[in-house]
């Protein structure tokens, strides 16, 4: 690895103050000044893997209706009390988490702090916002789900993949749920994972260490601490056999995607599948698409992803065909060199390619508040420890072409695949 | 305020005319290089849209002494990146890599910009491959929408008619012979720039700038662009998509303003209190008070040839026409009593707030010094973008709103449902030539 590179991603370049306040709030704050701003992230430890069939969607409505008003900033005050400030705010729900981030200018910290504990304390939840945003989060479903091909095949992808767990059912939860799901609902499951002790607040930025730090513990201190959060203790069962389904769904051109189960996000392996996936799928080198789009334009596009998840996580191939394209030729094409990689492992030089990729990639997201935030957070959520994102970096470096072969001969087997396909009509 | 800063530069021009650009930035052993070029899709010939848009694809599949795959196989081989996109006026090659990749980053930027392959071979499939993208974005009514914005207000034979990517049938008229003509025409010294950013030394910079493109040499060329037509009546692209439950709304209109003018500020306040901040006018109007969509903006896209103004949004089929009276009525409304104090207040401030957030990372200042060299923005730009700002009035905002908010005859993008689509303009009472586009013809 270059020399100046190691020095770089060494964890103790980075001085992160962590505190744990009495209510078990963990907080990490690293002060740095590149610019006159601040980024403020809160990680809470639930998703839609945290959800009851019947109200699945409830995380991320719940999401939604954290911009709705709480007990000292009413309905439409979160925002404009923000910009108001020369902030922005913005978050996402996944499987396993939900995240809530502000970018702002330096001076803006208190107005911030002031905006995130009210909302942690006391959030309104008021009926006729509910009611409206409902609306917005079901139009939200329309867009990234109903009327988009992509959408349409990850949520069929889910329903093969899991049965038992619940990664079984999209994010955004079925139309159905979102239909039922009540205020009451909402409330009851904000008050069991919004606790204090189930987040984590990352702050990045130009602050002054012992004032933020001051101010943090004054706004939140006397948040009571929730129960403990209820496990999730759903164990998908093993697959016995390859899952198919062909999706319909009016589209131009034929589509591709196969899943595969791959290991919890801590698992020791992980790093070794990350390593495979960047060979496999990042740049217009990779094996993938010289392979598919280059050499053989069986397709026009792949993407390969690793989405790490704490149950388990979903390794996937999704394959753009031209008009006319024949699925089963790149279906093929794929399998033929995902067995190649199980049967002979990475030859040196594409280790040593997706290597130096993911150190690259890393290095970049440490360029602006927001990436470091995300970095140290999902680590310290996930894994219990930021540090985590920097001794990745070794493991990376420890890989053998032996251990890709174990990893990809385990993740690539057919009983462990499932493919959704979509097949244009008229072809 | 602490004030915001570009880094130190230091620029100088080559013989053969290419201006270099490089700012040092040490917090992190990366580096960005942005070449930009005045190779944009308004030079593709009428009827061949798309052409620059594919010459810029292909500066990555080979160049005379890299064998198509060579050239990202290098750069990707040592964790780097790089990326070539047309875009209306202007193409780019940009790079990321480690900045001890600097000499083998500035010499692939050198040689694919200067001595291109366009390989008989790889042409022809990259033709297919844009092709089959046009194709498989016709399941996309967002990206439908999109890409027949400027397509629905201006003249097919306008150059900002067609969109970067071109048509399909378009992009299957073009040869070997066009892309080689466009590159040797449209790609010189002269009217292009380079612009390096990270932990460099601007003298490396010079040095291996020198090496790498000193035997560089091409015809400049002027500028040349109609201006356009501004239209009479309103009119609507409506654009059926079957078995659709959301129907995608964009909304275009001309927007005569430019950078340096003394009403670009005004502007861009007045459009973050209308549409373009989360708690702008129509943000609330559509999405918090009545829950009609997920998603609102406004923007506008300043050209150099003209500039427009564009709405975008989505909702279910049942509530287009009271998406478009609410829009309508918005934008009346600002057009003829502006904003409130406090909505302009809030305005500056988010704007001025977020500004130094789009100069965090070596690729961003390295657009941003694009830009002030693109636009002779002059060196003060950044350091005195929040102020002026924040200077803005309610009266100038309120003169802007009056002037780009649709004031003029508008084009209208709709992508869904043929009948909610009707429905909707007749509950909307929007008066306007119709244009019924079967989706095989939009993309």
């Amino acid at each position: 690895m270059p020399a100046s590179l190691a020095r770089t991603l060494d964890s103790t370049r980075f001085p992160v103050i962590e505190r744990r306040l009495d209510n078990g709030l963990q907080i990490l704050l690293l002060p740095r000044r590149s610019v006159p701003a601040v980024n403020y992230t809160t990680f809470f430890r639930v998703g839609s893997r945290n959800e009851e069939p019947g109200r699945t969607g409830l995380a991320h409505f719940l999401e939604h209706m954290m911009f709705n008003g709480a007990e000292k900033y009413g309905p439409k005050e979160f925002d404009r009390t923000l910009e108001s400030v020369g902030g922005t705010s913005n978050a996402y729900t996944s499987h396993d988490l939900t995240v809530y981030f502000e970018d702002f200018p330096s001076e803006a910290l208190e107005t911030v702090i002031d905006l995130e504990s009210d909302r942690m304390r006391a959030l309104a939840l008021a009926e006729d916002l509910f009611e409206s945003e409902r609306e917005v989060v079901k139009e939200e479903r329309r867009y990234r789900v109903d009327n988009d091909l992509f959408g349409t095949m990850e949520e069929a992808l889910a329903s093969l993949m899991f049965s038992t767990h619940p990664y079984r059912w999209p994010v955004i939860g079925w139309m159905e749920d979102l239909d039922a799901s009540t205020r009451q609902d909402a409330l009851r499951f904000y008050r069991t994972f919004y606790a204090p002790n189930n987040a984590v607040l990352v702050v990045v930025g130009d602050v002054d260490p012992e004032r933020a730090l001051g101010a943090i513990e004054a706004a939140y201190r006397d948040i009571p601490p929730g129960p403990p959060v209820p496990a999730v203790e759903a164990v998908e069962p093993e697959p016995t056999a390859e899952r198919r389904t062909r999706v319909d769904f009016p589209s131009h051109a034929p589509a591709l995607l196969l899943g595969y189960r791959a290991l919890p996000a801590t698992h020791p392996d992980t790093p070794v599948v990350e390593i495979i996936e960047t060979a496999l799928g990042a740049g217009d080198s990779s094996i993938l698409m010289e392979r598919l789009v280059y050499e053989t334009e069986l397709a026009s596009d792949v993407h390969v992803s690793h989405d790490l998840r704490i149950d388990g996580s979903v390794f996937m191939v999704f394959a753009d065909l031209p008009p006319g394209g024949d699925v089963s030729r790149v279906e093929g094409a794929i399998y033929e060199e995902l067995s190649r990689i199980a049967d002979e492992g990475l030859p040196a030089e594409a280790l040593s390619r997706a290597r130096s990729i993911v150190r690259a990639s890393l290095l970049q997201s440490l360029a602006a508040n927001g990436g470091i935030a995300h970095a140290l957070g999902e680590h310290q959520v996930v894994f219990g420890d930021w540090r985590e994102a920097f001794r990745v970096i070794d493991r990376y470096q420890a890989i053998t072409p032996e251990d890709v072969r174990r990893v990809a001969r385990e993740l690539f087997r057919e009983a462990n695949r499932s493919v959704v396909t979509v097949v244009p009509e008229a072809a | 305020m602490r004030p915001v800063e570009l880094p130190p530069r230091v620029e100088f021009t080559l013989e053969n005319g290419l201006r270099v650009v490089a700012a040092q930035r040490r917090e992190l052993p990366l580096v960005s290089l942005l070449f930009v070029t005045d190779a944009g899709s308004s030079r593709d010939p009428f009827g061949k849209a798309g052409l620059a848009s594919l010459a810029s694809e292909l500066l990555l599949r080979g160049t005379k002494k890299r064998a198509p795959g060579e050239v990202t196989r290098a750069i990707e081989a040592v964790g780097g990146r790089i990326d070539a996109a047309a875009d209306r006026d202007r193409a780019y090659v940009s790079v990321q890599a480690l900045a001890e990749h600097l000499p083998l980053a500035l010499e692939i930027v050198a040689d694919v910009v200067s001595s291109p392959l366009f390989d008989p071979r790889e042409t022809e499939a990259a033709r297919r491959r844009q092709v089959a993208e046009l194709e498989q974005s016709k399941d996309d009514p967002a990206a439908v929408a999109r890409r027949n914005l400027l397509a629905a207000y201006l003249p097919p034979d306008h150059p900002y008619a067609a969109p970067v990517p071109g048509w399909t049938s378009s992009v299957s008229r073009i040869g070997r012979a066009d892309l080689v003509d466009f590159h040797r025409t449209s790609v010189a010294p002269q009217t292009s720039f380079l612009v390096v950013v990270g932990d460099v030394d601007a003298d490396e910079v010079r040095r291996l700038a020198e090496n790498c493109f000193g035997d560089w040499k091409g015809p400049g060329h002027g500028g040349h662009l109609p201006p356009f037509p501004r239209r009479t009546r309103p009119k609507v692209r409506a654009i059926h998509k079957e078995e659709s439950t959301q129907t995608q709304v964009r909304m275009v209109g001309p927007a005569e303003l430019r950078w340096k003018d003394p009403i670009f500020f005004p502007a861009m306040v007045a459009n973050v209190a209308f549409g373009g901040g989360f708690t702008s006018r129509l943000v609330n109007e559509i999405r918090v008070n009545r829950g009609l969509t997920y998603s609102v903006g406004t923007a506008f896209a300043l050209l150099r040839g003209g500039g427009f103004f564009s709405f975008s949004s989505f909702t279910k089929n049942e509530t287009v026409g009271e998406l478009l009276s609410v829009l309508l009525q918005e934008s009346r409304r600002a057009r003829e009593n502006g904003f409130e104090p406090d909505e302009i207040e809030r305005a500056k401030r988010y704007l001025a707030g977020l500004y130094p957030l789009g100069l965090e990372t070596n690729e961003q200042v390295a657009a941003a010094i694009a830009e002030t060299i693109l636009f002779d923005l002059g060196e003060d730009w950044v350091p005195r973008y929040r102020e002026r700002v924040m200077a803005v009035t309610p009266m100038q905002a309120a003169e802007a709103a009056a002037r780009f908010f649709f004031a003029d005859p508008f084009a209208l993008v709709l992508v869904g449902d043929r009948d909610a689509i009707r429905r909707g303009i007749e509950d909307a009472g929007i008066d306007a030539e119709i244009e019924d586009l079967p989706l095989d013809e939009a993309a």
